[in-house]
């Protein structure tokens, strides 16, 4: 550093970045860097298509899902666009109405695994001790528990109802949530500005909730966007194994239902696969562009 | 301004630390302390002898298993040993403020420096988020950030060490606190740097009159800021006294010990012979829990002698205001 440093405090500014002119506000900011990458506003776009297909597609295309159309097991072009299931009904109408029971199920049982998962591991993560001792056996015991049995036990004693399923779902995946968050809570409650905040007359509440977690979001953030893939998948997974709601349809129920006719007609079971894996790819795109968006030492590179 | 009466009392203060064998092990011993208004006092010592453990016991923030086990500490008329909880919230931030080591982790990487300082503005003064807004760019031209509109909406990690410890002042200052303790401050900075902070700090507190309670184990800083000086050693206050005294006259044989280890520049003849000027203490501070008998600072005195090993010295009077704990000042004084 020049000696002239000593007097000036400019001096050392002059280091530092120049500041934007009119800076933005913080959240258009994230958004534009969302939208910079690439592979995140392909992960929007894509979620888009999907979510606008099942709120409006039923509507549009005008085809009743749980009627026979067609001949069974017909492929797809010859009548229908995705083929026929094997007793004759539409798959493009099914998926089109499957998915809002997928979505539904798998949106809301992940922001339940997520609201647990984030509560029981802030509060084992920031007291500590005999609270953290609890709360992690607890999680243990959730943990160690088989998921899909324990869905499976859920779900066949109480009748097949949504609210079953995405109770079951909701249950048995917060664990992993709440190790995460609590290590995270662990390592930065340890850090300087925590103690600061405290020093500065921060309760409890606000340090956890206002210090603490933004800080901890990055990793949660990604790892929610995997539990929603993972509880549509499991969604899938119950609706496969006949365990879905028998009133309504979902992408799991059509493969459930037609595997036995997968050799003879693929498109049967391939294309709700398709739908299901398209739209855990968009969620998982969406969740690494938010993370890379809301992490402020990725900004420079954007 | 200087206030005569002390703004911040401790008396006869000892923290106790819990083992996990279940024993209790004393961090701070029967320490007092007086810090009045407007002044600041350096707190000096070795790592490890009680000084952040004096300034947490004050923000009543010790760590678990750290207890306050006698004494008082009162901050302007009120044994806060005995606040509640919500009170020393209260405190915390609005009469107390911290200033930590370390610039670079202390501001939250994930808010703006301008939303930080509001924020604490807002919890303290109930202002509304515009004129919390307002105070904030008026803090951060306090401690002279140049563009302080624009540095407003930057990030911590877009500062240099030294301007993160501005901001970090500014927060401190921003409730208007009539104690800052400042655990450190300038450690982790560069001398340059740490002088603009010094000569900042100073500026700051004539402006305000604020007290400061200055934690260093640098000498320089508190002949540079204190008015006043405490040494602590292994958890004992050794000497304690004005700043010109204490560093004219050191007393106990550690303080002087700790001055022949600060380094000075010499130019010319007499840094041929420079190397040999700078001492260092033989010996480590004791362990916790295993402290001799007598003075505790006896083991790693040249001075020492039997009584010294196996009584412990009471406060001897050197000058007005002046003390010090240990049995030769007392037999060179009567000499």
């Amino acid at each position: 550093m020049k000696p002239q440093a000593i007097a000036t405090p400019d001096a050392e500014a002059n280091t530092a970045p120049p500041p934007a002119a009119k800076p933005d506000h913080p959240l258009r900011e994230t958004l534009k860097i969302f939208i910079k990458n690439k592979s995140a506003a392909g992960g929007l776009i894509l979620m888009g298509i999907i979510l606008f297909g099942t709120i409006f597609g039923p509507m549009l295309y005008g085809v009743d899902a749980y009627e026979m159309v067609w001949m069974p097991l017909s492929p797809p072009g010859d009548g229908t666009p995705l083929g026929t299931d094997y007793i004759g009904r539409d798959i493009f109408a099914g998926i089109l109405v499957g998915g809002r029971v997928t979505l539904t199920v798998g949106a809301i049982s992940a922001i339940m695994t997520v609201v647990i998962g984030i509560l029981v591991g802030a509060l084992a993560g920031y007291f500590g001790g005999r609270v953290d001792a609890a709360l992690m056996k607890f999680t243990e015991f959730f943990q160690v528990l088989p998921s899909l049995l324990l869905a499976m036990v859920l779900v066949t004693i109480f009748a097949p109802s949504l609210i079953t399923i995405i109770f079951a779902i909701g249950i048995v995946g917060w664990a992993q949530v709440a190790r995460l968050t609590r290590a995270e809570f662990m390592r930065i409650g340890n850090l300087e500005y925590v103690k600061a905040a405290r020093a500065a007359g921060a309760r409890d509440m606000y340090l956890m909730f206002r210090v603490i977690l933004p800080g901890s979001l990055p990793p949660i953030i990604v790892s929610s966007a995997l539990v929603t893939g993972a509880s549509i998948l499991f969604e899938a997974g119950l609706g496969y194994l006949g365990l879905g709601d028998p009133n309504t349809l979902s992408w799991g129920m059509i493969i459930g239902q037609n595997q036995n006719y997968l050799l003879d007609a693929w498109w049967t079971v391939t294309c709700p696969g398709i739908a299901i894996f398209l739209t855990v790819l968009a969620i998982s795109l969406i969740g690494d562009g938010i993370n890379d968006a809301l992490n402020p030492r990725a900004r420079k590179r954007a | 301004m200087t206030d005569t009466a002390p703004f911040l009392e401790i008396r006869d203060l000892s923290v106790d630390m819990k083992t996990e064998a279940g024993s209790m092990i004393r961090v701070l011993d029967n320490v007092s302390l007086e810090i009045r208004g407007g002044t600041t006092m350096g707190i000096v010592g070795e790592s490890g002898c009680g000084k952040s453990m004096t300034a947490l016991a004050i923000m009543r923030l010790l760590p678990p298993g750290f207890e306050i086990t006698s004494g008082q500490i009162v901050l302007d008329g009120e044994d806060i040993t005995k606040a509640s909880d919500a009170r020393m919230r209260q405190l915390r931030g609005n009469d107390i403020s911290m200033i930590f080591q370390e610039p670079m982790t202390s501001l939250n990487p994930v808010f703006t420096v301008g939303e930080q300082i509001a924020e604490a503005v807002r919890q303290h003064q109930g202002l509304d988020t515009a004129k919390a807004e307002q105070r904030a760019i008026e803090m951060l031209k306090a401690v002279q950030i140049p563009g302080a509109e624009a540095r407003l909406h930057s990030y911590p990690h877009e500062f240099s060490g030294g301007m993160r410890q501005r901001v970090m002042i500014a927060m401190a200052l921003a409730c208007q606190p009539r104690l800052i303790i400042a655990d450190e401050p300038t450690t982790a900075l560069d001398v340059t740097v740490q002088a603009q902070i010094f000569a900042l700090m100073r500026e700051l507190q004539e402006e305000t009159g604020t007290a400061i309670m200055l934690i260093t184990h640098d000498l320089g800083a508190v002949a540079e800021l204190a008015d006043d000086v405490a040494v602590f050693y292994a958890g004992w206050r050794i000497e304690s006294g004005p700043a010109a005294s204490i560093l004219r006259h050191a007393s106990h044989p550690y303080t002087q010990g700790l001055m022949s280890c600060t380094p000075r520049l010499r130019l010319g003849k007499a840094a041929a012979g420079g190397a040999a000027d700078l001492r260092e203490i033989a010996g480590m501070v004791p362990q916790l829990g295993k402290m001799p008998a007598g003075c505790r600072f006896a083991p790693r005195c040249v001075l020492a002698d039997d009584r010294c090993r196996s009584q412990v010295p009471g406060n001897v009077d050197i000058r007005k205001g002046h003390t010090a704990m240990c049995w030769k000042t007392e037999t060179e004084a009567l000499a």
